[in-house]
């Protein structure tokens, strides 16, 4: 039962004021007896607490209070559901990827082939998913409807907004019911069915990032544990022939996180998984890779392999001759101008002049990143550029006074310069120092590098020439993945890259709306179809049977 | 008449028979005296006396053994019923009231005693008499009484002694008397009674009380005002103080008792909610 108007229920203070009057009134009552003088000899007796309690119970109290009762409930318009016989039915059924729980679609299929057939129609059935799409168009055929049902099958993305899924079925339907793991928040007026969510263990972060430092790469892992007990899971993360083990303990209901340095290299996919047997393996699994965000660099002077093999070392790097590009190595080398994120490699430009090298003086450097990994001590034959410091530039290197490596930003780009020349210093060259040192300056000069991270469903658009492979089948341009998985595809310049599609986030961990969960409902039921019947007609008679009461006893007092 | 008693009462009191141990009166009617005299109910023998109606004489006896005896006879007397109804304002309260029960009662008795062809009056009475009809034969007398006892209403104070005392002193003809009332009276009822025994009249008390009167359902904080005297208290009903009233109710009704008990009175109490038949055929049958 419901209230039409809840507000009505305020008619209850009224019982205040039946109380207040009740006890403010004489409490004498006088009574006629046939002998006073045999009451004369009673002397006063102390009440008990039970006596008092009886004088203060009246049943016209009573009375009264019921009919003010009854009064607030009539004012409030009671309203009784009741069942009825189903004429037309709408169904939308749920078909995001969380609905992929061990055995709920056929409980889906179920669920929504009862109510079908309890149903005189039409029908009509909607998938729920991103885009929704008809399983069954509007239809005074039950076995279409039943067909349609049976093609149910979720997605692997995200459902779109319900109204939406709504605009299929326009017009009066007797009963819209939508079938849903995650009720959506202020579906008024619709027939929510809601399932259970399943008791589950799900990976909900992976990525990959580069250190502050320039350094390397750090990985990192999420796991929320969304069953009733604390869980130790196992993690695994592989990228090559790279393998990471940990475990993880997580109490319930919460998530944990883990970090761990990479150095490898990046044009991998990274697959991290979790050892779980729960019903929803899914979300078990999660992808990662830096994808086609490949660096391309124009290449200025003089040939290096080593600042070649450094600068493939630090990011997935391809060399263009013509525009655009994303960064220009300069070696050894006088450049016109600046244009874009410059790396001066002992190379000078306009208001950067370097001298002859010099071989003296000790190391330092401001830069922490730099301090704390490189071993300078071995860094003794390296000789460096005398070089004037521009105005508001960053120095992360210094040698003898002398800028040895700093960062500027001009208005046509930022720029790094290297003063240092390696060339009487090859145990550097084939040093880790090397490689760090390059990446450090590079990371001063572009954003982190761009990932190759999506989820089921989103578009992804392909670099000019770049391709997916799927199969047997390349797809270029924008290509929209349907399902997780670490997916291969090839550069223009036929270097491989990786593009990891995952779930997304919200069929991992349940919707959440203005910072309250939504309830996980127990259990799946299918609710008749119902009307509401109007109960005041039946509060007032009860009223009119409790004023008619209540006169009789005062009649009979009288 | 319907309204006082109904058909099936009426039939249920045609059996029935007025009869008293020691009938009062003196004229010949239907009541067996312990006294001797004429009638058909042999009572015993004694020797012949000079002067005794020879047609007496147990000549069987005589034959036997040769000595005279005489039959002796029980006295067959007339009783009227003398209906005394208290007609004071405590007799209205009650529910059902007492004098509506007390009057269908004194109705019940007048008719059994019209089929037993005895005469019967009705005294009302209250602090005084209130009213009379002297005792008479015939169904018109019957008639007058009833709708006599249809048009009592119940006022007044109670004063059982003064009222018997004052009908006892006109020397009225001895009789059956019942005295219907409450008997709730402050000033007492010896003397009235006393006052009816020694007008050599049968006496009977018949006490009728309400169930209010005998369990009074009272609670909470009242003020008790005495229906006759206009009298007022305050009292807080508890459960003590309503056991205090019944035990004072019963330690009343008990010297009313010893007091009927002692002088060979009948008593009688009976709630008003007692059907009329019931308590008449409980009158009669002693």
């Amino acid at each position: 039962m419901r209230f039409g108007v809840p507000l009505g229920l305020l008619w209850f203070l009224a019982w205040g004021v039946v109380l207040l009057l009740y006890f403010l009134q004489r409490r004498l009552r006088r009574e006629e007896v046939s002998a006073l003088f045999l009451w004369e000899r009673i002397p006063e007796l102390p009440l008990s607490f039970r006596e008092r309690l009886q004088m203060l119970w009246e049943p016209i109290l009573f009375l009264q209070l019921l009919a003010v009762g009854l009064l607030g409930v009539a004012f409030a318009e009671p309203l009784l559901r009741r069942e009825m016989p189903t004429g037309s039915v709408a169904l939308i059924l749920d078909g995001s990827a969380s609905m992929w729980v061990e055995g709920r679609p056929a409980e889906v299929r179920a669920l929504a082939a009862r109510i079908v057939r309890a149903a005189r129609g039409p029908w009509a059935v909607v998938l729920w998913a991103d885009p929704p799409r008809y399983l069954a168009p509007p239809t005074r055929n039950r076995a279409e409807a039943l067909r349609g049902i049976a093609q149910y099958a979720p997605t692997y993305g995200k459902r779109c907004p319900l109204g939406e899924a709504l605009a299929f079925i326009p017009g009066e339907w007797d009963r819209v019911a939508v079938i849903t793991d995650s009720p959506p928040p202020g579906a008024h007026g619709l027939e929510v069915i809601p399932l259970p969510r399943a008791e589950d263990l799900a990976l909900t972060a992976f990525s990959v990032r580069p250190l502050p430092q320039g350094t390397g790469y750090e990985a990192f892992v999420a796991v929320r544990n969304m069953t009733g007990r604390a869980q130790e899971v196992p993690v695994v993360v592989r990228a090559g022939t790279y393998t990471f083990r940990e475990r993880l303990e997580i109490p319930p209901g919460e998530e944990r996180g883990l970090s761990f340095p990479y150095f490898g290299p990046t044009d991998l996919g990274f697959t991290a998984e979790i050892g779980t047997d729960d019903p929803f393996p899914l979300d078990d699994k999660r992808f990662f890779s830096f994808g086609f965000g490949v660096i391309r660099v124009r290449w200025a002077g003089e040939e290096d392999r080593f600042l070649r093999a450094a600068l493939r070392a630090a990011g997935p790097i391809s060399f263009v001759d013509s525009p655009p590009w994303d960064l220009t190595v300069a070696v050894r080398t006088e450049l016109a101008g600046i244009d874009g994120p410059t790396l001066l490699w002992e190379s000078s430009a306009p208001g950067i002049r370097l001298g002859e090298p010099v071989g003296t003086g000790d190391w330092e450097a401001p830069d922490g990143a730099l301090a704390q990994t490189l071993d300078l001590s071995r860094w003794e034959g390296v000789k460096i550029h005398p070089v004037a410091l521009p105005e508001g530039a960053d120095v992360l290197l210094r040698r003898g006074g002398f800028p040895a490596a700093f960062t500027i930003f001009t208005p046509m780009g930022p720029v790094a310069v290297c003063a240092l020349s390696f060339a009487g210093a090859k145990e550097v060259l084939l040093s880790p120092d090397f490689p760090l040192f390059v990446r450090r300056l590079i990371s001063a000069l572009l954003p982190p590098l761009p990932g190759g991270t999506h989820g089921v469903g989103e578009a992804i658009f392909l670099p000019p020439g770049a391709a997916v492979i799927l199969g047997d089948e390349e797809i270029t341009g924008s290509w929209i993945p349907q399902a997780p998985g670490l997916y291969r595809g090839k550069t223009g310049e036929g270097a491989e890259f990786w593009v990891a599609v995952n779930l997304p986030y919200g069929e991992i961990v349940p919707l959440e709306s203005g910072g309250t969960h939504v309830a996980s409902p127990r259990e799946g039921t299918v609710a008749p179809a119902e009307a509401e019947l109007p109960l005041w007609r039946a509060w007032a008679w009860g009223l009119l049977l409790v004023l008619l009461a209540e006169g009789a006893l005062a009649l009979r007092r009288w | 008449m319907r309204e006082l008693l109904g058909e099936k009462e009426l039939r249920a009191l045609a059996r029935l028979r007025l009869s008293w141990r020691r009938p009062p009166g003196e004229g010949i009617g239907g009541h067996l005296s312990s006294r001797t005299g004429y009638s058909l109910e042999f009572a015993d023998f004694r020797p012949y006396q000079p002067g005794d109606d020879f047609r007496l004489v147990d000549w069987t006896a005589y034959a036997r053994l040769r000595k005279l005896l005489v039959r002796v006879y029980k006295r067959e007397v007339e009783a009227p019923l003398y209906l005394f109804l208290d007609t004071s304002a405590s007799m209205g309260k009650g529910r059902p009231v007492k004098l509506g029960f007390a009057a269908r009662l004194a109705a019940a008795l007048s008719f059994v005693a019209h089929r037993s062809q005895d005469r019967f009056g009705l005294v009302s009475f209250s602090a005084r008499i209130e009213g009379e009809l002297p005792p008479k034969r015939g169904k018109s007398h019957l008639a007058t009484l009833f709708r006599l006892l249809s048009t009592l209403e119940a006022r007044g104070e109670t004063d059982l002694n003064t009222a018997l005392t004052q009908w006892a002193s006109r020397g009225a003809e001895p009789g059956i008397c019942f005295v219907l009332s409450d008997f709730l009276c402050e000033g007492g009822w010896h003397e009235g009674i006393s006052a009816l025994l020694h007008g050599r009249h049968a006496v009977a008390m018949v006490q009728v009380l309400s169930p209010q009167d005998l369990d009074p359902g009272l609670r909470g904080e009242l003020e008790l005002v005495d229906v006759e005297l206009g009298k007022s208290r305050r009292l807080v009903a508890s459960v003590g103080a309503l056991r205090l009233y019944r035990e004072a109710l019963a330690a009343w009704n008990e010297a009313l008792s010893s007091y009927a008990l002692e002088r060979g009175i009948p008593y009688f109490l009976f709630s008003s909610r007692t059907s009329p038949v019931e308590a008449c055929w409980i009158l009669l049958a002693r």
